[in-house]
């Protein structure tokens, strides 16, 4: 409050500040990074921000189902081009401001891009879908359906490829199929949300495994990935010279927000949208200002091409079913289900009922997108007192049918009894893996899913496994471990497990069993 | 690594349960103590009416202006605006009512007609200033668009027959981005110049505006992602040439970029052929918003300043020359939207 004091020399030494309010905002998971300075402009406006995260799936949902209106006074998205494509009705978002900038891009390892050629002079998408169809890229992405970015990316892939400059056509879409299938062959790790993912790739560096080449993302999350890498790893930005779709992070009032809310909300947007603030965003944060008086900081290059997103969601939407069903190799998963004595009852109905929800009869498109894709690969591993015998389910492209009625058999068939040997199972997990990835090498993304009510109490201890997990060769990329734990799972030694592989936990253990269906929802982003 | 709580649980509802009278004294009193810091002068004995009133987007530099603020302000007025897209307002007019908005200020007449309609307020509408329809380029394109006949020899028409006939037969492949005729005046006065070019004439009939659909969806369709507000396609545009090649937009907001000193100095306004003078119309929902309309509409320091530099027409004497039509009656043009909206 100092400084404009100084500049238009007010006289009061004390100035009123001003009236407090709380706005209520419903923001993409995307914009985490925007706390500290909303943290700011509290004490700069008396606007304190209570902000709740989603992903960007559930809150295009929640703007659908009335719930942002009722329940927020703004929403804060990455982009407006996911609700084109998931909210339907009229457009309940008025006062609309971006805040910020920034392009999908790459960040690829520094020694890659020197043997590709991509560290000087200019790459083209197509350059890098031809390089990742010889096997000489590889990449992770977030899911497209459930995150801004990878949905940004895959369209900007799409629209650079299809060429011509123009937002994608259906025709074109179809004319860039095989440079796509070609692109995504390359793609080797994915995640919910981009922040998952970057943790993730991370991860993966500092184990010295690194997952893929490079990944693909919002230039602001790619240059702090680029400065938390480890040391002898660094990573190089790659801005393809075909163009980049840009999120713009608008801002906006719900159209049933008070006056008071409305009051606060400019005054807020005022702040933001300040030159000292915009620097600051694009110092603290690496996106790029919106006010063109702002000089660009040195590592954000300037004069990029501008891709535009369809305007038809269902180009959009075509485009992400091709992605999991043609462009990219179907994925390969492990599901690891505790079947112990105390999953009797309730929890393993719960259980029964999330996984056959993956099986069809959904009605939203985010309910189509998370179901069981065709080609798609499922193994099923019991464990009690130890592994039990896998059950492997391919589901056929032509005719998913017959396996996921198999799926739902074998599903209700489970029987619960007996003791929880977490650490024997993951073990058992991974060799079915390793065979399955010597018998079938197309680029599968491979992955864990252990589900669990308790703490592990026969066979292998955790020191056992997270020794045996490191005895595996660095060459074959061993999958991660995404637990989701309820009942009285142990919460500490989950976490253990999953930051040694590079998965995630998420923690149900005080939360209602209903809530089981969606996560194992969620899951299916990583898959 | 820990994974972010899949939401929070949802917020209560104590906001609602305020009377509005409370958030009035608050939000009164706020402005007072804004006021204090920020040296706006006041008059000791009246309170400031603060009206809330929905605009469209090209419009918030005149609210926004100091000056355009003082005048108010000496008139005992303290506006609040919010931005949005004018057939927003139209959709959302009974909910924006019952929240509290004082007026609803659409860019035409059509869609001030369309509220009257759906809310019946007793305050008839003001017409305080307009401004036509127009497409801005760069200097550098010109010769392209003139190859194609697009843009006239001197630069200065842009050929909306031919820009419509060259895109169909893709010829050309430049595209004029606008914002979405769904949301916003400019998209859709779009499809009222349209569909006059392909219609030869007013479009008269429900029939005839969804029998023009799919040629008019040709020209909205491929140019992506379109925002709801005309000024967000605006300040693209003044990104430059890479971002925004051919954008369209309205008279007064070039003409407010070139005062404040944001144009760039090869940006190029041409006039659309035939044009559309977009009638910005206020339709007052109470008192303290007619109040307001009749303020803005009859009070020379503003209807100047909107004038002078914000590049409104304040009076129909000083519309530029050029071929104007007009837009079909809103039920047509309510057809044309949605028979033009994507997946429709």
């Amino acid at each position: 409050m100092l400084a404009p004091c100084i500049v238009t020399g007010c006289t009061s030494p004390h100035p009123a500040p001003p009236p407090p309010y709380t706005l209520r905002v419903l923001a993409d998971s995307e914009l985490a990074g925007m706390r500290p300075i909303l943290a700011r402009a509290t004490a700069a406006t008396g606007v304190t921000v209570r902000l709740v995260m989603t992903d960007t799936l559930t809150l295009a949902n929640d703007m659908t189902d009335g719930t942002a209106q009722r329940d927020y006074d703004a929403v804060w998205l990455a982009s407006a081009d996911y609700l084109d494509l998931y909210a339907s009705g009229p457009n309940p978002l008025v006062g609309t401001t971006p805040i910020m900038t920034s392009p999908v891009i790459l960040a690829v390892r520094t020694p890659a891009a020197r043997r590709l050629g991509w560290d000087h002079g200019s790459v083209t998408w197509l350059d890098i879908a031809r390089a990742a169809a010889a096997g000489r890229f590889t990449f992770g992405m977030s899911s497209p359906v459930t995150s801004d970015s990878g949905l940004s990316a895959l369209v900007g892939a799409a629209t650079a490829v299809a060429g011509r400059g123009a937002a994608l056509s259906d025709v074109g879409a179809r004319q860039a199929t095989s440079e796509l299938a070609g692109l995504f062959a390359g793609q080797r790790l994915t995640a919910t949300t981009s922040g998952a993912l970057a943790q993730m790739y991370l991860d993966s560096l500092a184990r010295s495994r690194p997952a893929a080449d490079g990944v693909i993302g919002y230039e602001a999350d790619l240059l702090a990935l680029e400065a938390r890498a480890p040391r002898g790893d660094p990573l190089t930005l790659v801005y393809p010279s075909d163009g980049e779709i840009s999120a713009t992070y608008p801002l906006s009032l719900v159209v049933t927000a008070s006056r008071a809310a409305t009051e606060a909300f400019f005054r807020l947007v005022g702040y933001l949208t300040s030159k000292s603030e915009q620097e600051e965003i694009m110092m603290a944060t690496g996106h790029r200002p919106v006010l063109g008086s702002v000089r660009l900081a040195r590592n954000l290059p300037g004069h990029l091409a501008a891709l535009r997103f369809p305007a038809n969601p269902q180009i959009a939407a075509d485009l992400i079913g091709e992605y999991f069903g043609k462009l990219r190799p179907p994925g390969r998963t492990v599901y690891v289900l505790d079947t112990s004595a105390s999953m009797t009852g309730a929890r393993l109905s719960h259980l029964e009922q999330a996984l056959r929800a993956l099986t069809g009869a959904g009605h939203t498109l985010a309910d189509e997108f998370s179901e069981f894709r065709s080609g798609e690969e499922i193994t099923f591993l019991p464990f009690s007192y130890g592994p039990a015998t896998p059950t492997v389910f391919s589901i056929r492209a032509g005719d998913p049918r017959p396996a996921l009625a198999g799926i739902r058999d074998y599903i209700s068939g489970l029987k619960a009894h007996g003791r929880t040997a977490i650490y024997d199972a993951l073990v058992r997990a991974y060799q079915i893996t390793a065979a399955e990835q010597d018998r079938e090498d197309t680029g599968r993304i491979d992955a864990i899913v252990l589900m669990t009510d308790g703490e592990n109490d026969w066979g292998r201890s955790l020191g056992a496994f997270l020794a045996y997990y490191r005895s595996l060769p660095l060459s074959s990329p061993a999958p991660p471990v995404y637990a989701i734990a309820f009942g009285e799972a142990d919460i500490p030694e989950l976490t253990q497990v999953a930051s040694a592989t590079g998965g995630t936990v998420i923690d149900a253990v005080k939360q209602p069993l209903s809530v089981l269906s969606g996560i194992v929802e969620d899951v299916r982003g990583y898959q | 690594m820990a994974v972010e709580p899949e939401k929070s649980g949802k917020l209560g509802r104590w906001w609602r349960a305020k009377g509005s009278l409370e958030i009035r004294i608050f939000t009164v009193l706020s402005l007072l103590l804004a006021g204090g810091v920020t040296g706006v002068r006041l008059r000791e004995p009246t309170l400031l009416t603060t009206v809330q009133v929905a605009v469209g987007s090209e419009d918030m530099g005149f609210f926004r202006d100091q000056q355009t603020v003082a005048e108010f302000a000496a008139n005992d007025f303290t506006v609040v605006t919010v931005p949005m897209g004018s057939r927003q307002m139209v959709v959302n007019a009974k909910t924006l009512s019952s929240v509290g908005y004082d007026a609803l200020f659409p860019s035409s007449e059509d869609f001030a007609l369309e509220i009257e309609q759906k809310l019946n307020p007793p305050y008839g509408n003001q017409q305080p200033f307009s401004t036509p329809l127009a497409v801005f380029t760069w200097r550098d394109l010109l010769q392209r668009l003139e190859a194609e006949h697009i843009a006239d020899p001197s630069g200065t028409e842009f050929n909306l027959g031919q820009y419509i006939a060259d895109t169909a037969s893709g010829e050309n492949h430049m595209l004029l981005d606008m914002s979405n005729p769904a949301d916003s005046d400019s998209g859709a006065m779009f499809l009222a110049a349209a569909s006059y070019v392909l219609n030869k004439g007013v479009v008269q009939s429900t029939s005839t505006a969804i029998a023009l659909a799919p040629q008019i969806r040709a020209l909205v369709g491929p140019l992506g992602g379109t925002e709801n507000t005309t000024s967000h396609v605006f300040s693209q545009y003044l990104e430059g040439e890479s971002a925004e090649p051919l954008a369209l937009g309205y008279q007064s907001e070039f003409a407010e970029a070139q005062q404040t000193g944001e144009l760039p100095a090869n940006a190029v306004m041409l006039q659309l052929d035939p044009s559309i003078n977009c009638v910005h119309t206020i339709v007052p929902l109470d008192k303290p918003g007619l109040k307001f309309a009749t303020l803005l509409d009859t009070d020379p320091a503003l209807l100047n300043l909107a004038a002078q530099k914000y590049g409104f027409i304040d009076s129909a004497n000083h519309i530029p020359r050029g071929v104007y039509v007009s837009a079909p009656t809103p039920q047509i043009l309510e057809a044309m939207i949605g028979a033009v909206e994507p997946g429709s």
